[in-house]
């Protein structure tokens, strides 16, 4: 290691640096620690360098076990490998897809002045507008920004998929928060809307798990998962991010810490 | 006697084990820098699990399963450095992988990040498996390894700035 750019920094420094690139800073420090970075190229490059580090890991995460290894696993005890099933409309072939997509968002146009669970998967696509969220001091699970008390996740510890940045709106007059996380050069968002429960596309597919139903399907290229926490509507989506994944994302409950 | 109390503790269930393959897979590959030895030892970590019935007390499946791989590789280590060397004959040899399942630029890419994972002091490396490869959190890394929480983000910032010096060469 090059241990002249680190000399003269605490195994505290190099420890918030580290929870800075993963996301794992709470922003009371983050901030204080980004004026420091502006003044200190010694600083910034440590940055710099732990970011091009952690997205070459993050070039990894597709590598699969080989299918050798999992037919022993399976043989020697362990249950077959419960991949969630992914709805055949989301696995099935691009232009299938992009015909299901073009039919679900007309099936689901919202009527008048109503709000559709694709309108505000379409928020997904909008630029974000304020910082990062940062996360709550001692829940590390949870970042601070939410809706009617229903809080955001962090993904960033346990996924690799940092908060970037966010936005605000108000479709057909409810409030509606987007937190957008990237990792690996992909992104996902999640908005929570405020008010009664949207209803989901008429054709998209229920994935039950742990008492809690998704929905998933297709829109404009996006894979979107849409569910409710505590009577507010989620919707999670991204372009190139397999459904299973966005279903784990989705379903994680940060060990109790994540209220549904 | 020995009581196991439902409240603070839950039975292991294989049926979910079978969901972590490929994190541990990588995880293994990180650790020992071989796709080969990966394999193998991804292979013994559930053999072990899998033998009896386990009990969790305040760990995750997969923090568990990474604390399970670690000890293994870790112990066999220090086992092989204990015994007598012999020199390599030439069918000890392993061939070049045969496979073809692999796109050969992705792979040759994994692998050199992999094996500047593995070439790092053991404390650095196994935190930055536990956190980066893995995806665990900085309290489960901890639990998984037997540290306190607080010495995982140091060394992980310490691991990072190693391999990023290894993969620029």
């Amino acid at each position: 290691m090059d241990f002249q750019s680190t000399n003269g920094y605490s195994e505290e420094q190099l420890a918030d640096l580290a929870r800075l690139v993963d996301g794992t800073l709470p922003a009371d420090r983050r901030a204080e620690l980004e004026v420091h970075l502006a003044e200190s190229p010694e600083a910034a490059s440590i940055v710099a360098r732990q970011e091009a580090a952690l997205d070459a890991l993050r070039g990894t995460a597709d590598t699969a076990a080989p299918a050798r290894l999992r037919a022993r696993v399976e043989r020697r005890g362990a249950a077959p490998v419960a991949r969630r099933r992914v709805p055949a409309i989301l696995s099935g072939g691009l232009a299938a897809a992009a015909a299901a997509a073009f039919a679900l968002f007309f099936l689901a146009l919202p009527g008048a002045g109503g709000l559709s669970t694709t309108g505000a998967a379409a928020l997904a696509d909008k630029p974000w507008t304020q910082p990062a969220p940062g996360a709550v001091a001692g829940t590390p699970q949870l970042l601070s920004a939410k809706v009617d008390g229903v809080p955001f996740p962090n993904y960033a510890a346990k996924f690799s998929w940092k908060p970037v940045g966010a936005r605000e709106d108000a479709p057909s007059g409810r409030r509606a928060r987007t937190v957008y996380y990237e990792s690996g050069g992909r992104t996902v968002a999640y908005t929570i809307v405020s008010g009664g429960a949207l209803n989901p596309p008429s054709g998209s597919r229920s994935v039950r798990q742990d008492g809690v139903e998704f929905r998933t399907f297709a829109k404009d290229g996006r894979t979107v998962v849409t569910w409710q926490r505590r009577g507010h509507t989620c919707v999670l989506s991204a372009t190139g991010v397999p459904a299973s994944d966005l279903l784990t994302l989705a379903d994680w409950r940060g060990k109790g810490a994540i209220p549904f | 006697m020995i009581q196991v109390s439902a409240k603070t503790t839950r039975k292991l269930d294989p049926e979910e084990l079978g969901d972590h393959l490929d994190r541990l897979f990588r995880a293994a590959w990180a650790l020992c820098g071989s796709r080969e030895d990966a394999e193998d030892l991804v292979q013994e970590t559930y053999e072990r699990v899998l033998r009896r019935p386990r009990f969790m007390r305040r760990e995750d499946d997969l923090g568990y399963l990474y604390r399970t791989l670690h000890n293994t590789y870790f112990n066999a280590r220090r086992t092989a450095s204990r015994r007598p060397r012999v020199a390599a004959q030439l069918d000890d040899v392993q061939a070049a992988s045969s496979r073809t399942d692999l796109q050969p630029e992705r792979a040759a890419e994994t692998s050199l990040v992999f094996e500047a994972v593995a070439a790092l002091p053991q404390p650095m490396r196994e935190a930055l498996v536990a956190v980066d490869v893995l995806g665990l959190s900085y309290a489960e890394a901890g639990r998984a390894l037997g540290v306190h929480e607080n010495t995982i983000p140091s060394r992980l910032a310490r691991a990072r700035l190693k391999v990023a010096e290894a993969l620029q060469g």
